[in-house]
């Protein structure tokens, strides 16, 4: 069995990719408010998933005001479908839990 | 290893992120439309009376009302004019709407734009044009008792309503039909007798109260689901991830 992608294998980075699949792109702001990460660490991970090819970060201005927008990319979406079908084939074959992977498998 | 993540007593799947996510992307414009629409109102209440004291101040020889109640005007129509325009209005309500309601950020979900969705667009934008200006004509060479002027709109608002809607399918939500079905259901109840007309010179306000007010409820009642979506989603995004968690891995390589 392939061993999991160590860039997502890391639960706030899962769980940015994971929200960024179910909508066109997010802005900084949203990443924040909802993760509940401080601004530096959303940045680090941000900035990982960036150079892995995973994420597309558009900068711009609104007024005076930057604003950063994330969208995930098709490398990225892809890696993340495989990284729950791979995380989800190891809790069938342990045949613990429900049998779904949890965010915190990750762990 | 964690268990899957219990959110408000069932098991809910981590991948309900991306869902919830796209739940609020769906609904949160639908503030902006209230904002609009309450702008919109604004201008209606504040039009009304200043056109009022214009005729008064000139049937009383009133000049100091009648020249103060003409610079009202001017000053109304020209804020008219501003917030019709999109480069300056549309900015200025996006403006008020993320300082209001902009703290939790901002996502967005495109219209997947097909030349069929572009055609059926304007096919109903044309349609309804044509059904208002075709009920004006219709007013002036019938005069139909003002009790039906909102049921007789609501033939062509509800269905344009609907396939707006559908049409900006999935970057709104199903909530946004709770507008259409709102007017189409007051003007079942008004056909049926019930007590719920404005008379005399509030007559208009059987046009404008279901217009407006239903947007703005079904704008209200949008937004107030973003929210709960969002609530879900902090929920679901923080289970099992420390501070610590999140620091350790965000200095590892």
């Amino acid at each position: 069995m392939t061993d999991p992608d160590r860039i997502i294998h890391e639960p706030a980075r899962l769980r940015i990719l994971t929200l960024l699949s179910g909508v066109d792109s997010a802005d900084f702001k949203f990443l924040l408010s909802a993760l509940g990460l401080t601004k530096g660490n959303l940045s680090s991970h941000i900035d990982r998933l960036e150079r892995a090819g995973y994420v597309d970060v558009k900068k711009s201005f609104n007024g005076k005001i930057p604003h950063t927008e994330y969208r995930l990319t098709r490398t990225g979406r892809k890696a993340l479908a495989s990284y729950w079908g791979l995380l989800d084939e190891i809790r069938s074959q342990g045949g613990s839990g429900s049998g779904r992977a949890s965010l915190g498998d990750a762990k | 290893m964690n268990e899957p993540v219990d959110v408000e007593g069932g098991l809910d799947d981590p991948r309900e992120l991306g869902k919830w996510a796209r739940v609020f992307g769906q609904h949160q414009r639908g503030i902006a439309v209230a904002v609009n629409l309450v702008i919109f109102l604004l201008l209606c209440a504040t039009g009304g009376p200043l056109w009022y004291l214009v005729g008064e101040g000139y049937r009383y020889g009133n000049m100091g009302l009648f020249w103060g109640s003409i610079a009202g005007v001017v000053l109304w129509a020209a804020a008219v004019v501003y917030m019709s325009i999109p480069r300056w209005g549309g900015k200025l309500q996006e403006r008020i709407v993320r300082r209001l309601f902009g703290s939790a950020g901002h996502v967005t979900i495109g219209v997947r734009q097909t030349d069929k969705r572009r055609r059926l667009l304007m096919v109903a934008i044309v349609a309804f044009m044509a059904c208002i200006a075709a009920s004006v004509v219709f007013s002036f060479l019938f005069h139909p008792p003002t009790k039906y002027m909102q049921p007789i709109s609501a033939l062509y608002m509800v269905p344009f309503l609907v396939a707006l809607t559908l049409l900006m399918r999935p970057a709104v939500g199903l909530i946004a039909l709770i507008w259409p079905m709102l007017y189409g259901l007051h003007a079942v109840l008004i056909v049926a007798g019930a007590p719920i007309l404005f008379t005399g010179r509030w007559d208009g306000l059987n046009m404008v109260l279901p217009t407006c007010g239903y947007g703005i409820l079904a704008g209200v009642v949008s937004y107030a689901y973003s929210r709960y979506a969002l609530r879900k989603l902090r929920r679901l995004a923080r289970t099992g991830l420390t501070d610590a968690d999140a620091d350790a891995e965000a200095t590892q390589p």
